[in-house]
């Protein structure tokens, strides 16, 4: 048994095609990442080393400092609302709905998730549209009376952000819901069944059973939902590219235009290594925090 | 517990929050699929939902022909089927040799892989756009079959070498001792004996990549190898002015894996599920 387990041309064939393909297609890329923000220029023809010039001008560039904080309105936004919404949805497909309908519910919440990004995208640019003729949402408040309310809502700089987040969470929420979903399948019946025998109310039981349970997955949808969101590019590329003016461009479509428009290698690496580090430190913020409440 | 049918206020505000939810949730869709047939003049007249006067089918036949889409659709499931492909044997391996067989540097090699993980496209777009650049690869069904690959692996492993943990070891022993080479242990017993689990990394592999548009809209520029999403955007440039056609054409994209997503709804939102909460 141990001679064949340490079979060194067996383990080279098992490893080497995997390792080579994520070694060479994704690690050493992200470390030419960080290297390619030290350089400015385009690669392979004249790329000068700039030192820390790349990582000094992301304080004094505006357009930066206006993409960061709109990453961080959207993280805000859309992640609270997966997180909640996803999460209400999940305790009512378990809690608030017969065993028989669950299934026809989960399969209509799940659905926008695996409709495209960019058919997606292009499907909300329709109902947020106002010419040449009214979207969904500017006919329905005209339909209701509303008329006063019909704008251009991803035309406008007050709005866009806004329209931008509400898309995407409609396409996410059945993500964090199905997730939360499996938890509260993985919650002991008896624990509940306990619980209201002694007469406690399902909302207390929700409260003081089902959610203290449920930390773990809460913390894991946290994260992922961090994730996601400082990932997000389709939406916003295609609902309205960044605009009006620089309303909706996140990090990751400014180092597009960067790096594919403007051809800045070395400072688009820059932006990007930013939103990398972003992912690490806060993902770790929220697991820290976890660990110091779960042993205080 | 006993059954109750009384309509408490609790319960009928539920039902109404359940019922503007499936609402918002799903009206849209319907919204997309209504004027997608309609005529292109009745959309400008008429209020929320469009009554045809006679349903225009043309209009998908028009995003079937000039959408590309039997090219972009062959495309699409061409490069992701061969990438679930490779994912699924790569994972298998690469856990079998991580986590079974003996040899120094699993752990380093194992670690290396998972940090991947936590890797975004964008801290990749750049250089790898150079690589394949250098290599001739773009433009190539390589260069989405690579990175769809490599991205997927980190998750894969992560997957299988969990399911196999569970897997007890003296079936493998058994096998070696009755003289089974270490290549038919993982083709006749551990494959199988995975089957149920490897649904899970397939569906996460196909969702993820399937919908991918950043790297393909990077590393690709003529139609040839162009995948489906790429069908709505050059449609809603073209046809500007056509906003029938231009419904049909998001449906028509959308249709695939919505169909695919009703056929088996049951294994992809519990594989989803599984795959979130193992990772």
């Amino acid at each position: 048994m141990e001679k064949v387990l340490r079979n060194r041309k067996a383990i080279l064939v098992f490893i080497l095609p995997g390792l080579l393909a994520y070694t060479c297609f994704v690690f050493y890329p992200m470390c030419q990442s960080i290297l390619f923000t030290f350089f400015e220029g385009t690669p392979n023809v004249k790329f000068d080393f700039v030192g820390l010039d790349n990582y000094k001008r992301l304080f004094t560039d505006k357009s930066f400092r206006n993409s960061f904080l709109v990453t961080m309105q959207y993280l805000l936004v859309t992640g609270t609302g997966w997180i909640i919404l996803g999460y209400g949805t999940a305790l009512l497909l378990r809690y608030g709905l017969k065993a028989k309908h669950t299934n026809t519910a989960r399969t209509i919440v799940y659905l926008p998730v695996v409709i495209p990004g960019v058919a997606a995208a292009a499907l909300w640019a329709k109902i947020f549209e106002i010419s040449p003729q009214y979207g969904l949402l500017n006919s329905l408040l005209k339909a209701i009376g509303l008329e006063s309310l019909v704008r251009p809502w991803i035309g406008t700089s007050a709005t866009a952000m806004w329209a931008v987040c509400i898309a995407e969470i409609w396409k996410g929420i059945g993500y964090y819901a199905i997730i939360f979903y499996a938890g509260l399948m993985d919650i002991p019946k008896d624990l509940e069944e306990a619980a209201s025998i002694d007469g406690a109310s399902k909302w207390q039981v929700i409260r003081h059973i089902v959610f203290p349970l449920m930390r773990p997955v809460f913390i894991m949808c946290v994260v992922l939902a961090i994730m996601n969101s400082l990932r997000v590019y389709d939406m916003p590329r295609i609902l309205t590219n960044g605009g009006p003016g620089y309303a909706t461009t996140t990090l990751s479509i400014y180092m597009y235009k960067v790096a594919f428009k403007q051809w800045k290698y070395g400072y688009g690496s820059t932006v990007a290594v930013v939103t990398l580090l972003l992912t690490v430190v806060f993902t770790s913020i929220v697991k820290r925090m976890d660990r110091k409440e779960m042993t205080e | 517990m006993e059954k109750k049918r009384h309509f408490t206020p609790g319960k009928i505000v539920m039902w109404i929050i359940l019922a503007v939810f499936a609402v918002i949730q799903i009206f849209p869709l319907i919204w997309l699929v209504n004027h997608s047939l309609a005529n292109n003049n009745e959309m400008f007249t008429s209020g929320i939902l469009v009554m045809p006067e006679t349903i225009r089918w043309d209009n998908y036949v028009t995003a079937f022909v000039d959408g590309h889409f039997l090219l972009y659709l062959r495309n699409s499931l061409l490069v992701n089927i061969l990438a679930v492909v490779l994912v699924l044997l790569f994972s298998v391996m690469m856990a079998f040799a991580c986590t079974r067989m003996h040899w120094k540097l699993s752990g380093v090699v194992m670690g290396l892989i998972l940090m991947g993980m936590m890797i975004p496209i964008h801290a990749t777009l750049l250089p790898n756009y150079i690589i394949y650049d250098k290599l001739r690869l773009t433009d190539t069904l390589w260069a989405l079959l690579i990175p769809y690959v490599a991205f997927s692996l980190p998750q894969g492993l992560f997957l299988t070498s969990g399911f196999m943990r569970s897997i007890p070891k003296e079936i493998e022993e058994a096998a070696v001792i009755d003289g089974c080479g270490i290549y038919r242990v993982i083709g006749v017993i551990i494959f199988p004996m995975l089957k149920t689990s490897l649904v899970t990394v397939a569906i996460m592999t196909f969702l993820n990549n399937w919908n991918e548009f950043m790297m393909a809209m990077t590393y690709l520029s003529s139609p040839t190898w162009k995948t489906l999403p790429f069908s709505v955007l050059e449609f809603t440039g073209i046809y500007a002015s056509n906003y029938a056609v231009q419904f049909a054409v998001m449906a028509l994209t959308a249709a695939p894996m919505v169909i695919v997503y009703l056929c088996l709804s049951k294994y992809i939102t519990e594989g989803v599920a599984m795959g979130a909460v193992k990772g």
